[in-house]
């Protein structure tokens, strides 16, 4: 596993207000950016993600991905606007079992009368925080060079 | 029994691509279902530690089907971390190598894991066994023997052997369907009764199934050819229809290629959504050498016509046929080189699926106790051209590969590329 994700992730990516959205790539290299609602981390570290569609498009490109190695990255923003990106790489489809059970009963109380393809279980890679204020912070820091002047000019404001 | 390559000196890898010059040289394939073909093509054999591994409350290790009938501690089949199914035989006689050396099921670290060459090929697991596997009917049937589990499918097997075999030299030279009956306790014919009432129940555990699937051998007799077949399949499957509210529900039906009158009655008086019959192999005069039964009372001609009937009845993408991919090599009569069998069995495949009939293929698995017991399967990479060409007819077409996907049947390399 190469990356933990953090207490406040964690409870970010469980937390119904959140918004997470999973970019994922096909055979055609066209990127695929979806809104999803059933992240959860597990306590071993890895990432469940519950589809419930089996020929949606991020269905067919997570099976691309595990087929041929490719990653994905999950965006998550919290109500106060804190954001995440997690890079990750799925690594099992179950679509059968006593795990699958669980999450298809599961699911179904929580959305009513859906279906379930598959829970993917995807390792999580690496973990970068995105929120604004940091971005901004780490990046000034890394590339003072990389700024207008006119920021860093004293200004003769006596004309 | 040897075959032709142990003969040989069991230096059959010098002879084709390994798996992963396979994998090297067909990248945009489905390592999975290189890995897939090749187990299935090769077969299994288990370590005490695999072994040690089945907890036989929770793993599939007993089944009663067309085909198998087994009651040891081994898996029934394994899965892959893709989701797909890996069918592997279980053999009269307990001969899995199809000739060549069979990949070793082993456990590394508490995991379970496919080995060739003591090189760790894949992480795999083992079937799990649905709810109602452990009961019995009310006529004191262990439901096992009356409907066997894939990972999200029922089979049902009504009849468990075949009239074709009943006559000298009638039989699939493929099949292992004769053997197996005579080698087991199987009744012929299962009861109707036990088969809803283990249906009934299996479709009570949430989450477990997506179609029901009904095969056996053919049942010649009844006032026309065939009635007989078509009128316990019509019995079975109404009742089923019931327990849905008498709507369709997601089912297949593979059987001897039915009459367009008697294709029509099984439609308008069942559920069933999707039917098969298969040609086994897609070329005429080795269809009349290797399923003589069937050439003899249906031909392939007519088994041709009979599925574009169906076609008009269950409507395109809701019908296909299977072949046995590879006894078009078997020899004496089979082609003389892979391309030549490639060739010509994806312009057959091309022309039934411009009539709106799928084909899938499995890998033909040499069975013992077929008459093609001594005979050699083809190598992997020619397995991979099959199922990519299969899956690219499929798409020219438009046929949908729903029916007969990877969560379905399990056994078709082919249709597996239809995931993406």
């Amino acid at each position: 596993m190469g990356a933990t994700l953090n207490e406040e992730l964690r409870e970010m990516l469980a937390d119904s207000g959140t918004i997470a959205a999973l970019a994922t790539t096909g055979s055609d290299g066209a990127v695929h950016v979806a809104f999803k609602e059933s992240f959860n981390c597990r306590d071993d570290g890895y990432i469940e993600y519950d589809e419930v569609m089996d020929t949606s498009q991020t269905n067919k490109n997570l099976v691309h991905s595990i087929w041929f190695g490719k990653t994905i990255s999950i965006s998550v923003l919290s109500k106060d606007r804190r954001s995440y990106v997690i890079t990750g790489r799925p690594v099992r489809a179950v679509i059968s079992g006593r795990e699958f059970r669980e999450h298809y009963i599961s699911i179904r109380k929580r959305l009513g009368d859906v279906d379930l393809s598959t829970v993917w279980i995807i390792d999580p890679i690496s973990v970068r925080e995105q929120s604004f204020d940091k971005r901004r912070e780490e990046e000034e820091d890394a590339h003072p060079l990389l700024r207008h002047l006119d920021r860093l000019t004293v200004q003769d404001t006596s004309h | 029994m040897k075959n032709k390559l142990l003969d040989i000196g069991g230096n059959w890898r010098e002879g084709e691509l390994s798996l992963r010059q396979v994998m090297k040289k067909y990248p945009e394939v489905s390592p999975f279902v290189i890995i897939k073909a090749d187990v299935q093509r090769r077969g299994v054999e288990y370590t005490e530690r695999a072994l040690a591994m089945v907890d036989p409350d929770i793993h599939l290790t007993k089944v009663r089907s067309d085909y198998s009938n087994k009651e040891d501690l081994t898996p029934v089949s394994l899965m892959l971390r893709d989701g797909t199914s890996i069918c592997t035989s279980v053999d009269v006689g307990g001969n899995t190598s199809s000739g060549r050396d069979p990949y070793l099921v082993d456990a590394v670290d508490g995991v379970s894991v496919l080995i060739d060459e003591d090189e760790v090929i894949e992480e795999v697991s083992y079937w799990e066994k649905p709810d109602y596997h452990s009961k019995t009917t009310s006529r004191g049937t262990p439901m096992w023997h009356v409907v066997s589990p894939r990972p999200q499918r029922l089979c049902i097997h009504p009849h468990q052997h075949c009239d074709f075999w009943k006559t000298p030299g009638h039989g699939c030279k493929f099949c292992a369907m004769s053997a197996v009956y005579h080698a087991g306790n199987k009744p012929e014919l299962l009861d109707v009764g036990d088969i809803l009432e283990t249906v009934n129940e299996a479709l009570r555990e949430p989450g477990r199934n997506v179609s029901i699937f009904l095969t056996g051998g053919t049942l010649c007799g009844g006032e026309n050819f065939l009635d007989d077949e078509v009128d316990y399949y019509v019995d079975i499957l109404a009742g089923i229809t019931k327990l849905f509210g008498g709507r369709r529900f997601p089912s297949q039906l593979i059987s001897t290629a039915f009459s367009k009158r008697q294709l029509r009655r099984l439609h308008d008086n069942t559920g069933l959504t999707s039917y098969t019959a298969d040609l086994e192999v897609l070329d005429k005069a080795m269809f009349d050498w290797i399923c003589p039964g069937k050439a003899a009372n249906i031909g392939y001609e007519r088994w041709k016509e009979r599925l574009y009937q169906a076609v008009e009845i269950f409507g395109k993408g809701n019908v296909n046929t299977g072949v046995v991919v590879g006894v078009e090599l078997a020899t004496p009569g089979g082609f003389k080189s892979e391309d030549a069998a490639l060739e010509s069995i994806l312009a057959e495949a091309d022309e039934l699926s411009s009539n709106g009939v799928g084909v899938v293929g499995c890998v033909w698995h040499v069975a013992p106790g077929s008459v093609f017991r001594k005979q050699v399967s083809p190598s992997l990479e020619y397995y991979i051209r099959v199922a990519g060409g299969f899956d690219s007819i499929r798409r020219k077409h438009g046929i949908s590969v729903d029916m007969d996907n990877y969560r379905r049947c399990g056994n078709h390399p082919d249709t597996d590329l239809g995931r993406i």
